[in-house]
């Protein structure tokens, strides 16, 4: 994206130090996360997405030392700017995406398959059947599987939905059994 | 002589999911097709990923999930800053770190696995410090009344280390005879454990590891034995193989 940049210095020159270490460890932190967890089809956004999330984390640190009203510049106010950026980015070049995909399909003269990452996923008879077993689960169940498919751990299924961690335990394990049989009768298994 | 009859193949769908089964269900729920939802507030999201957001509310995020890839994507970045953001919090700067809201999830974390290790003492706290929970500026560890010695790591929590070379240390206690190290999974399942260690580190086998899928989460604890039979045990810390 043409005139992204590295944030600008306060007034006095350069970034406090601490404020680059900050700055530093976001960057390193965001852009292995967005490789880790968003498609291929991402990276070549990926630098545009850091340094727009990385001015907004460096704007706020700005108003807090010209002593703006607001919240307090805490390391997790700033991590949360840095990731609501970066949704917001994300959702932009999803969304993108979307039209570019539906305008070539418009054109050509046989739909075109794997234009965007939504084509990929339609195409997945395994995700067809994941949906529609879960669908069949019990609302409890469902979510408990769920959140452990997004790699939360049964402690943290428990402190999210308010469950003992008891009933997390049995919920997930119970519920992933479900899911496995749901699966298996519809001809899929690993 | 007869030949006993061979064991029934286990069904398909029956018994616990191995990790190798959970991980191939995970890529698959990634690629579930799309049905456009109501896009999320990033900022409920956020909250909903940390575990900071009412549980109905999350309860609402989460049905959705199943149902909109692009959604379930936002949440897991969410989980993998949140993480990295724990991290580093760990090892900033007193004036730059704030509480993160998941060291309440690894204290819990770290209280099942260690009452799931078995014979391991849990502290009292005084009701000085009902919360025994240390302050910002390192892992929770759980907070003893007296003088007992206290086990710490050097290692960041989360941190991801190599199999091929997975070394584990803690801090040295004084005139112990022994240590006891414990090594499981998040849901505690037992990866690797060695109970008459003389030195405060360890390099855990890679056969140990060599069936846990990368990004595996593994908590670890440590009890320091003395002379006496008196021990002192450490909080559950998190890693993460690669």
């Amino acid at each position: 994206m043409p005139g992204a940049a590295e944030p600008e210095p306060g007034p006095d020159g350069a970034p406090e130090p601490e404020q680059a270490r900050v700055l530093a460890s976001i960057r390193e932190r965001l852009h292995a996360a967005i490789r880790k967890v968003c498609p291929p089809s991402m990276a070549a956004h990926t630098d545009d997405i850091v340094q727009l999330a990385l001015l907004r984390v460096h704007r706020a640190m700005e108003r807090q030392a010209v002593g703006d009203q607001g919240e307090p510049v805490s390391s997790a106010y700033l991590w949360r700017v840095a990731y609501t950026t970066t949704i917001d980015e994300l959702r932009k070049v999803r969304s993108q995406a979307n039209t570019r995909s539906h305008a070539v399909e418009a054109t050509a003269a046989v739909p075109l398959a794997e234009v965007s990452p939504e084509a990929t996923a339609v195409g997945s008879e395994v995700g067809v059947a994941i949906r529609g077993c879960l669908d069949a689960l019990a609302p409890d169940r469902r979510r408990a599987v769920v959140l452990h498919l997004q790699g939360h751990s049964v402690p943290e299924t428990a402190t999210m939905l308010g469950w003992t961690p008891k009933r997390a335990e049995n919920l997930v394990y119970r519920g992933l059994a479900d899911l496995r049989r749901c699966l298996v009768s519809k001809g899929h298994a690993p | 002589m007869t030949t006993p009859p061979p064991e029934p193949k286990p069904k398909p769908d029956e018994g616990p999911v191995s990790p190798a089964e959970l991980a191939w269900l995970r890529a698959a729920f990634a690629e579930s097709p799309v049905e456009r939802a109501t896009p999320v507030d990033p900022e409920q999201l956020w909250a909903a990923a940390r575990g900071e957001l009412d549980p109905d509310q999350t309860a609402a995020i989460v049905d959705q999930l199943h149902r909109d890839p692009a959604l379930a994507e936002d949440w897991r970045l969410a989980v993998e800053l949140g993480r990295s953001s724990a991290a580093a919090t760990v090892n900033a700067a007193p004036e730059v770190a704030a509480p993160a809201a998941n060291d309440r999830r690894y204290w819990v974390a770290g209280l099942l696995a260690a009452a799931a290790a078995a014979a391991i003492a849990i502290w009292v706290v005084d009701g000085k410090d009902p919360a025994g929970i240390d302050p910002v500026d390192g892992p929770p560890v759980l907070r003893a009344n007296g003088n007992e010695a206290q086990l710490t790591t050097e290692l960041a929590d989360g941190v991801t280390l190599p199999r091929a070379a997975l070394d584990l240390r803690w801090s040295p206690i004084p005139d112990a005879a022994r240590y006891e190290l414990r090594v499981t999974t998040e849901a505690l399942d037992p990866v690797y454990q060695a109970l008459d260690l003389a030195q405060p580190e360890l390099r855990i086998p890679s056969e140990a590891l060599a069936t846990l899928p990368e990004g595996t989460v593994l908590l670890w604890s440590v009890i320091a034995v003395m002379p006496d039979g008196r021990q002192h045990s450490s909080a559950a810390w998190r890693i993460v193989v690669d």
